[in-house]
């Protein structure tokens, strides 16, 4: 299987280095020395490094590509709402409805999203922040939760589109529902419906109205969780991360990674949602996309906002965004 | 979008998907005018299927009162509402069905109930259409009418469910027509909630997956009838298979009964999507009202009905309702009596048009006690 980010060119021709003033070359610099000083490189080492580096992060900006630095591990951001990401590059991802497959999204109610990514050169981390008046963290009979997900292509062709049969892509997917599973507890039907009381529920263990997942270990009380017993990711009442990881090739084909490596954290603030999605730049996973430091790729972006109605293909999504790595 | 022929509206109509029927079709014929909604059929599937967390208010098996009640609340109404009245032609419908409104980027025409208008399932219980005169229910008949209508999923020929399900997590199985939900596919998107017009598919909340009636496959599997239908007190159910291939068989009591003589009718044709419970309509009730929920047939149907006294092949294939815990596929007059065998060639029931009558003495020696009749 081909790969998403595309390799660095090996001994590619020297560029003029300049030193360039900034937020983001800030940030540069400061990881530079980090990662000078995490690997012991000689002064000499540690110049070249910050040349190549720099040589790329130019050559990326004149291409109009996404330049996602690299810091030292212990600086990586995971908490989404780390200061740290106010000095980290962004760029703002155009969204629009979805309408090329039904069900198409009738109505936008958000037009952009802002994607940020910092490396330490073995994983990478995502910001993504979008505008949101009020969090949909549950779902119900007609009540859906807001979401989020980063598509990648596994091979450089897919469409955005989902991909299509020859060109799967990767997809991380967050919900505001996981996220309330892995801060609070598994969300069960007394979180959404309080009075709710049902004397008996067979082979259930403990004291009424009976949590899930605590009540139900015997497995012969599980027998009425059909999609739980089926094995459907989406069940999963021991849930222990919001982000999953899938694969689709095209419309109404994402499936669910039974392994999965990535993690995240989204937390709703001030009007808009703050989301991390962790990976790491290399899986042993045919399935998943590989990146490499250097490389280029794409990520698309996709947001749904649970209040007004938006679910699988009601969604806002955007067009291929080109992102190099840090070398 | 592809055609379809529906023979229940007479036409072709559009539908999402091409297929070819399946190998027969599980149906289902309920007497409306025998139903005593005493949700035995409730219980039943709910204790067996529907039992667990998250399934607190579903229930794949309702029995409502008409024409005031509902589960989900105002069901019907709510996409009437957005349809508009049926209309037909002879035997012909001339509106659109859900499936021919809505364009190919949108599912079928439907609405979505609010979590609450499932948490009173058996709201407008008993309600008549209007009130009466005080003293008026003694003096003979009053215009004032009522029936219970008991509902399950209908299997349709055209499922408007599978047609709206964005990752074709729903099919309808080749063998007996039964459509299911894959329950290892399914990732809650609620467009079958959205799209069945009889909202008998169900978000669950501990699954976080639709769920929907499974016409008891297991059972069917092994050519039991369903629970619901087993379990009928008022004996209003008969369970078997509609011919799907070929001519319909006078000997299938289900073929006989709803194809070759349209005894039973089913729920809101104009949907499109081929509904197979079967309805005998309920014969004090106006045509007016029935028409928009049976279709063109309703009054061809009471007829036949009123007179089911004289029509013993008719009456015949109706004793089977009840008579066995079998799927009868075959059925015969003889002399007296209804003889009904089983897919393997087993006679499973052999009911007698007239029940035999004892009476039994006022005093029973041998106990030393006195009957006393209590009904
Ligand atoms: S068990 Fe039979 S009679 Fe009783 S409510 Fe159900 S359908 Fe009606
Ligand atoms: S009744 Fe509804 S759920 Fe059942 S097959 Fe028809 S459309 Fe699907
Ligand atoms: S056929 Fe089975 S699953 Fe469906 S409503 Fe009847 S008892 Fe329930």
């Amino acid at each position: 299987m081909s790969t998403a980010t595309t390799r660095p060119e090996q001994g590619s021709g020297p560029r003029p280095w300049a030193l360039v003033a900034g937020g983001a070359a800030a940030v540069l610099l400061v990881a530079f020395a980090l990662i000078v000083a995490e690997r012991g490189l000689d002064r000499g080492a540690g110049r070249e490094l910050a040349e190549l580096v720099e040589r790329h992060r130019l050559q990326a900006e004149t291409d109009g590509v996404f330049f996602v630095p690299r810091v030292e591990r212990a600086a990586v951001p995971v908490d989404p709402l780390d200061p740290a990401w106010e000095s980290a590059p962004s760029i703002i991802v155009k969204l629009s409805r979805q309408v090329d497959a039904m069900p198409i999204l009738e109505r936008a109610t958000v037009s952009s999203a802002e994607l940020r990514a910092l490396g330490d050169g073995e994983w990478v981390v995502w910001r993504l922040s979008w505008p949101d008046e009020s969090p949909d963290m549950n779902v119900d009979s007609g009540r859906f939760c807001d979401a989020a997900a980063l598509q990648f292509p596994v091979s450089g062709e897919a469409p955005h589109t989902m991909g299509d049969d020859r060109n799967p892509v990767h997809i991380l997917h967050w919900k505001a529902l996981w996220q309330k599973d892995v801060d609070e507890h598994f969300q069960d039907v007394q979180d959404l419906h309080p009075n709710y009381w049902a004397d008996l529920y067979w082979f259930a263990d403990g004291p009424a109205p009976y949590r899930v997942p605590d009540d139900f270990s015997d497995p012969r009380s599980q027998q009425w969780f059909a999609a739980f017993s089926a094995g459907n990711p989406v069940s999963d009442i021991y849930r222990t991360r919001p982000v999953e990881e899938l694969s689709a090739t095209g419309f109404g084909s994402l499936t669910s990674h039974r392994e999965s490596v990535s993690d995240g954290r989204g937390v709703w603030r001030d009007g808009s949602w703050h989301l991390s999605f962790v990976r790491p730049l290399r899986t042993e996973d045919p399935l998943d996309a590989q990146f490499w430091r250097g490389g280029r790729g794409t990520v698309g972006v996709a947001v749904w906002n649970g209040g007004d109605g938006n679910v699988g293909a009601r969604k806002h999504w955007g067009f291929w965004t080109a992102f190099e790595l840090s070398p | 979008m592809p055609k379809r022929y529906n023979w229940q509206l007479g036409r072709e109509m559009d539908y999402p998907f091409e297929a070819p029927p399946p190998a027969r079709q599980v149906a289902y014929v309920f007497d409306t005018n025998k139903c005593i909604e005493c949700q035995t059929c409730t219980v039943a599937c709910k204790t067996c299927w529907t039992s667990g967390k998250g399934q607190e208010i579903i229930f794949w098996n309702n029995v409502e009162t008409k024409p005031y009640g509902g589960y989900p609340l105002e069901w019907d109404t709510r996409l009437l509402a957005k349809t508009g009245p049926a209309a037909w032609k002879g035997t012909t419908l001339v509106t659109p069905t859900v499936f021919e409104t809505e364009g190919d980027k949108q599912p079928p025409n439907g609405h979505r109930p609010a979590v609450d208008d499932y948490s009173s399932p058996n709201v407008g219980e008993d309600d008549i259409t209007g009130t009466i005169e005080m003293g008026a229910a003694f003096s003979g008949v009053h215009p004032m009418w009522m029936f219970y209508l008991a509902r399950i999923c209908n299997h349709c020929d055209h499922p408007a469910c599978l047609a709206a399900c964005p990752r074709q997590a729903i099919y309808k199985r080749d063998e007996d027509g039964i459509v299911l939900i894959d329950q290892e596919r399914c990732r809650g998107y609620q467009e079958c909630v959205r799209a069945c017009p009889y909202k008998k598919t169900f978000f669950n909340v501990i699954s976080r997956a639709s769920e929907k009636c499974i016409g008891c496959f297991p059972r069917v599997e092994q050519g039991q009838v369903a629970l619901c239908v087993e379990s009928c007190i008022g004996k209003i159910r008969l369970h078997g298979f509609l011919t799907t291939r070929g001519e319909p068989r006078p000997d299938n009591p289900l073929d006989y009964i709803v194809k070759i003589r349209k005894l039973a009718l089913p729920l809101y044709p104009q949907h499109g999507t081929g509904p197979n419970v079967y309805y005998i309509p309920p014969v004090h009730v106006p045509n007016g009202f029935l028409e928009q929920l049976f279709g063109p047939g309703v009054e061809a149907a009471k007829t036949m009905y009123r007179k089911l006294a004289d029509d013993r092949q008719l009456l015949g294939a109706l004793l089977l309702s009840g008579a066995s815990q079998r799927i009868i596929t075959r059925f015969e007059v003889k002399g007296d009596e209804v003889l009904g065998w089983a897919e393997n060639g087993d006679e499973v029931a052999r009911v007698p048009f007239t029940e035999p009558v004892y009476i039994r003495k006022h005093y029973d020696e041998v106990h030393n006690v006195y009957r006393h009749n209590t009904t």
